[in-house]
């Protein structure tokens, strides 16, 4: 469906994943895969610790719960555990893609299944109301995640990935099914909105740089 | 403008509790092992697959024996009900 996104080009951007899954550990963590293709226990436990975080990040973010994203984290390790034999590296595709290919699927799966994933949690709507009233503020994360919900799921995934899973822009395209040129117009569009909300919210611009 | 550094720091925000990770790894290590127990557990056709490939000769005759049985036994049922029905 991502391939019907008919979005304009923008020009390049400089940032580089620098966390977990940045491309300078990609050969320790095809280390660590192959090992644990082997059935080398160890070798799973480092890759969920060097890559679960980014996945968390990035189901936080899809999600409007702490509980669907910890039970979405386990969904897609275990199937990547399970299915890891099955892997084969790709060009200029890392490791973290694929689990961030999984995680999509382990959403929308569990979507399906559930009819809907649960509501905004209730301690997140009241302080949204809060903050809007100028009656308290927000911590950064609680902030981000509220204006994150307000994104279209699209657009909430595409910036996800990007920033919170620190994925480049060419694997986001890759897994969105559109040229890197459309993500980053996405992208650049999307920060500016969370950028203006989060300020709405009582974030300085010192805040947020 | 914003730049993108700025944006993946903002998102840090977002990064688990270190202590709740731990947690949730030794809940896929459970529903891992689990998998693997349930996987040792035979099933009825692969059972029937070991018998038949440990005594080949003997086994097809008694599952050709059972299956006669059960296809002789079939019209006679049948007959027995109707006659109980017309009688």
């Amino acid at each position: 469906m991502y391939a019907l996104f008919a979005l304009l080009s923008a020009p390049a951007a400089g940032f580089t994943p620098a966390g977990a899954a940045a491309s300078s550990d990609e050969a320790e963590i095809q280390r660590h895969v192959l090992a644990a293709q082997g059935g080398d226990v160890q070798a799973q436990g480092e890759l969920y610790r060097q890559l679960a975080p980014s996945v968390f990040r990035v189901l936080r973010g899809l999600t409007k719960s702490e509980a669907d994203a910890e039970e979405l984290l386990q969904d897609t390790f275990v199937r990547a555990f399970k299915n890891l034999k099955g892997y084969q590296p790709r060009d200029g595709a890392r490791f973290v893609s694929w689990l961030m290919t999984i995680a999509r699927n382990a959403f929308f799966n569990r979507r399906r299944k559930l009819g809907r994933l649960a509501p905004l949690e209730p301690e997140l709507a009241e302080s949204l109301e809060q903050g809007a009233a100028g009656e308290s503020t927000l911590d950064l994360r609680s902030a981000l995640l509220l204006v994150l919900a307000e994104l279209p799921e699209r657009d909430r995934w595409i910036v996800t990935l990007r920033y919170g899973g620190e994925l480049t822009a060419d694997e986001v395209a890759d897994e969105c099914g559109v040229t890197p040129a459309n993500i980053r117009k996405v992208t650049q569009r999307q920060r500016e909105y969370l950028k203006s909300r989060l300020q709405s919210l009582g974030f300085s611009e010192e805040d947020l740089a | 403008m914003m730049s993108e550094e700025h944006a993946a720091t903002w998102f840090q925000a977002l990064s688990p509790n270190p202590e709740r990770l731990r947690e949730l790894e030794t809940g896929i290590q459970a529903r891992l092992a689990a998998r693997v127990a349930t996987a040792d557990i035979p099933s009825l056709s692969a059972e029937w697959a070991t018998l038949l490939r440990e005594r080949p000769v003997a086994n097809t005759l008694l599952v050709a024996a059972a299956a006669t049985v059960l296809a002789i036994s079939i019209p006679f049922g049948a007959l027995a009900a109707a006659a109980k029905l017309f009688a």
